[in-house]
């Protein structure tokens, strides 16, 4: 009897596409339903919505691993998603409510309802709230600082950075940065070391030029700044330098300070990254449905479609390394929506697990 | 077998027999792993012959039948990708389960916009003006998959708040919690090459199109406002690459609000952000005689689709707020309707039963009488076992008309409606040749406080409401039963005219032709919604005609008089026939244009208002 249990066992788990390895979940940010779903890999199946708030976005993990930290681009704050007790603990707006709109006119419901004391602006502005639901500096990317005590936040809108503290969750600086050329929003902030990696572009769609600019991470001081590809989407820290997905050129860019950057072209729409190894990262190619194994040592670059059982899954955007290196998490965000497993070592889709439509990123945290 | 072929011919007998009860409704056949079809044109709803209807993914293609039906069987079971072509209209796509029993796919494809000739070696923009303002896409020079130097692009815009049947596909983000996308503007983008093959953008290159927002949606969306656009993919079925698009000045008259994006591949492109703010609607399907229908697909636009239960009900996610638009389709196969509307027995006939409620035409009603709850609807396990809604909307379904029908419906304020009902075959211009009366037609009209009329007919493809007073300023809707199944096949809504009188002009009064501004009152004009036309003729009784004789039309309640002179002058002096006539409905435009404003499969017409007010002699003075 035992050994039949045993065997059912071993059997379900070979069965299941993913090895014992530690009990984890995936958090996938939602961008069409406010939520961050709560995905059992092993079960193959979403155990939960966390309601965060409008158009979830990017998301961080805390390096205790009991935080994960979501931008809501919609509602201009961030979330802060309790781990252990899988629910939001906490918001951060990440700039100040306004008074006035940007005609002069004031927002007298802002007054009335006290907005200025809210933590997210989905406290007013939910499904069957305010209107408009999308409103404030569309917070972007994030990034945190090397005590981990604050969290950058970069804006499309006003091309703004602005930091949070995290005990007090008050935004305690916040400048609008300069435009390099007519690129002015800030797509996204990573840090590199004391320094702050900021991709800035210009409103898209365009074909104006786009840039990468360092700063120091403490005085925001500029330190270099170089031209990129169009429509830079995602900067992943490497090392020394960082390497910047450029969404409509189709190229990572590997940037460092004083030095040129160095270009490898990957099939169309490259948005997220994530590093697989040793110099080796995986780029999530939106508009051809494929990823590309980039050796940033060699050049070399391979490039596998995300299908499984003659089914494409499209538009992959974002994802998490599972916690035994062997196995990516990829969303893949058409309105059908998936979590894809891509096996590192076979090179190919394992298994298709149904997520929402339009979701956007991935992190991977303990199973408490 | 022989024993079966008498028990069909029997069933067929007891079905007959059951005097127009269409009781056979959820008991007739309707083949698995089976998907029919109806195609039509999306201006006129005209039934189309000889689309060409090609299985996505196979070697299976079918053509359309003069009825502009189709019927594929034995299809793998799931999801059904289907493309439709015919020449001088936009490709069209639709969707389907293949599954237990048949489904339907109803498919109107929209006649293509004008050919442009492009050398893809050259940057350039090309564009489609319409009413809305015009429809763009930019090339990158070099940016297309061919070295053919003469290709031509074809731009077929869609306006979602007057067309969204000819949308491909569902417009909607599945996976495990759907949500219905708020169509806002589309377009699709065709680039034939000199052999009429279709060509596409390189890989990894892009264009940037632009699309207008319509009038109507204008207020929703600013400059620098972000919309979610999408590609259709007619491989998968889905819309996909969603990137966001800006609202900006079109780049080709500077002033029409239009959202811009980046393009990767050129099929249907548009505009339509996740629907925030759901509701959950109880619907019910019903067949002739009043019986619920199990197994008949709901879809709902902007929303879900949903499939009836055993009480033939079913709830819909919709989005919160708007007027949706609601179609309900049966399929049975190896079955015909009678001419009594009994379903009877025969093998490789096919019945499409449809129903279609707008509740942008349930005036006074406004569908909030109809059982709704805040939200999403709840998972289909979880529907299934739910009690019967109290009150939910019904969906009168029935097969939609053979040949096709044109109404004309007047409103006349302080009087009666007449209805004009013809059928007939359109013609290329959409024009119906050899009309002929159609009797037999159930019409109702419905005011905006819930008061229902139903009309007879006065005289074969006549019809009036007799007792029913049309109040001036009131929103009127009308719903055509042209064949008098049971099901409306079209409908559509005017206001009558309110009370329109001069404001300081008299009859026999005298004016200086330097100062005068005609001014007129309409008791109407205040409300929401409200739009009338109106036209003024000053003419000089024995006049020439061109110094003294002025005209206006518009929708202004004020006019001051000019002779057509280059440049205009005051009017010259003498005595005037002064006229004003007012009309609303289906009149549009500085050209008094007449626009369909009753649509339906296999129907088109119009629902107007019109007053003349008598007319007025004055004297005008230098």
């Amino acid at each position: 009897m035992r050994k039949a249990l045993l065997l059912g066992w071993v059997l379900l788990t070979a069965c299941s596409g993913v090895p014992a390895v530690s009990p984890h979940y995936v958090l996938v940010s939602q961008a069409g339903s406010s939520t961050v779903a709560v995905v059992d890999p092993v079960q193959g199946k979403t155990l939960q919505h966390i309601t965060v708030g409008g158009l979830p976005h990017r998301m961080v993990v805390s390096p205790e691993g009991d935080r994960v930290y979501v931008v809501l681009v919609g509602s201009q704050a961030v979330a802060e998603v309790d781990v252990l007790t899988l629910s939001v603990r906490r918001t951060f707006l990440t700039a100040p409510v306004p008074e006035r709109r940007p005609d002069g006119t004031v927002i007298q419901a802002h007054l009335e309802q006290d907005a200025f004391s809210q933590t997210s602006c989905f406290a007013c502005h939910n499904p069957g709230g305010a209107r408009p639901f999308i409103v404030g500096e569309r917070p972007v990317g994030i990034a945190f600082s090397s005590d981990f005590a604050r969290l950058f936040v970069s804006h499309i809108r006003q091309g703004r950075l602005s930091e949070i503290d995290l005990d007090s969750g008050q935004v305690v600086r916040a400048v609008n940065l300069p435009p390099s050329g007519s690129a002015n929003e800030a797509a996204d902030v990573a840090r590199v070391n004391a320094r702050l990696v900021v991709a800035l572009r210009p409103r898209q769609p365009s074909t104006e030029a786009s840039a990468v600019r360092w700063l120091d991470e403490h005085t925001w001081q500029i330190l270099a700044e170089a031209p990129t590809g169009s429509d830079p989407a995602f900067v992943l820290p490497l090392g020394e330098g960082a390497l910047v997905s450029n969404f409509e050129s189709n190229t990572l860019s590997l940037h460092a300070p004083g030095a040129s950057p160095k270009s490898f072209t990957v099939t169309p729409g490259p948005l997220g990254m994530l590093a697989v190894g040793k110099g080796k990262i995986l780029s999530l190619n939106y508009y051809s449905n494929a990823v590309s194994l980039v050796d940033l040592d060699s050049g070399q670059v391979q490039n596998f479609r995300l299908e499984l059982a003659n089914k494409v899954f499209v538009n992959p955007t974002h994802a998490a390394l599972s916690p035994d290196g062997r196995r990516v998490y990829i969303v893949s965000s058409g309105t059908e929506g998936h979590l894809v497993v891509f096996d590192l070592e076979r090179k190919q889709v394992t298994q298709a697990i149904p997520i929402d439509g339009l979701s956007f990123d991935a992190v991977v945290v303990r199973r408490q | 077998m022989r024993n079966r072929l008498w028990l069909v011919a029997l069933i067929g007998l007891i079905g007959a027999c059951n005097g127009g009860d269409n009781s056979g409704g959820n008991t007739a056949p309707s083949a698995p792993n089976t998907v029919v079809g109806l195609v039509t044109d999306i201006g006129s709803g005209a039934r189309l012959s000889g689309v060409t209807v090609r299985v996505v993914g196979s070697s299976r293609t079918t053509t359309t039948d003069v009825r502009g039906e189709f019927e594929l069987r034995g299809l793998p079971a799931g999801l059904v990708k289907l493309d439709f072509e015919k020449a001088g209209y936009a490709p069209g796509h639709g969707i389907a389960e293949s599954a237990d029993s048949a489904q339907t796919v109803l498919v109107a494809l929209k006649k293509d916009g004008t050919e442009q000739s492009y050398n893809p070696t050259q940057a350039r923009t090309l564009f489609q003006r319409t009413e809305a303002g015009p429809y763009a896409v930019i090339f990158q020079p070099n940016s297309l998959e061919t070295t053919d130097t003469s290709l031509r692009v074809v731009v077929t815009p869609l306006d979602p708040t007057k067309e969204d049947a000819a949308l491909p596909g569902d417009l909607v983000a599945g996976g495990a919690s759907p949500t219905p996308l708020a169509p806002v503007t589309f377009a699709e983008f065709s680039i034939l090459d000199s052999q009429n093959r279709r060509i596409n953008l390189k890989p990894g290159s892009s264009a940037i199109v632009e699309l207008p927002i319509p009038p109507e949606l204008r207020s929703q969306y600013k400059i620098g406002d972000k919309i979610h656009c999408y590609a259709y993919n007619p491989q998968t079925g889905r819309w996909e690459d969603f990137v966001e698009g800006t609202v900006e000045r079109s780049s080709v008259d500077g002033t029409t609000p239009v959202l811009r994006a980046s393009i990767r591949h050129f099929s249907w492109y548009g505009g339509a952000p996740t629907v925030q703010e759901q509701e959950c609607v109880d619907v019910t399907v019903i067949g002739p005689g009043n019986k619920p229908l199990e197994g008949a697909v709901v879809t709902a636009r902007p929303g879900l689709r949903a499939v009836t239960n055993r009480l033939g009900q079913a709830s819909i996610t919709i989005q919160k707020g708007v007027p949706v638009n609601f179609v309900a389709t049966k399929t049975y196969t190896d079955t015909f309707v009678d001419s009594r509307g009994n379903l009877i027995p025969k093998p490789g006939a096919k019945v499409i039963d449809i129903g279609k409620v707008y509740e942008d035409d349930l005036i006074g009603l406004d569908g909030q009488n109809y059982s709704r709850r805040p939200g999403p609807c709840p998972a289909e396990s979880s529907q299934s076992v739910r009690a019967a809604a109290t009150n939910p909307l019904p969906i009168p379904v029935a097969p939609a008309p053979e040949g096709f029908f044109e109404a004309s419906a007047l409103l006349l304020p302080g009087g009666a409606v007449f209805v004009l009902l013809e059928k007939g075959i359109p013609n290329a211009d959409g024009d119906l040749e050899d009309a002929e009366p159609a009797s037999g037609a159930q019409i109702t009209l419905s005011d905006s406080l819930g008061n229902t009329v139903t009309l007879g007919e006065l005289a074969p493809g006549t019809y009036i409401a007799s007792n029913f007073n049309i109040v001036a300023g009131r929103r009127y809707s009308l719903s055509i039963d042209a064949d008098g199944n049971g099901s409306i096949d079209g409908s559509g809504s005017a206001f009558a005219l309110g009370n329109v009188s001069w404001s300081n002009l008299a009859d026999g009064g005298s004016y200086s032709a330097a100062s005068l501004t005609a001014t007129w009152n309409d008791s109407a004009a205040s409300q929401p919604g409200y739009s009338a036309l109106y036209q003024v003729i000053f003419q000089r009784q024995g006049g020439s005609g061109v110094s003294d004789s002025a005209f206006y039309l518009g929708s202004e309640l004020s006019f001051a008089p000019r002779a057509q002179t280059d440049p205009p002058t005051p009017l010259a002096p003498g005595t005037y026939t002064v006229m004003l006539n007012a009309f609303s409905g289906a009149f549009d435009g500085g050209n008094l244009d007449i626009t369909d404003n009753i649509t339906g499969i296999g129907m088109q017409g119009k629902i107007f208002s019109f007053q003349a007010i008598n007319p007025i002699t004055i004297n005008l003075t230098p």
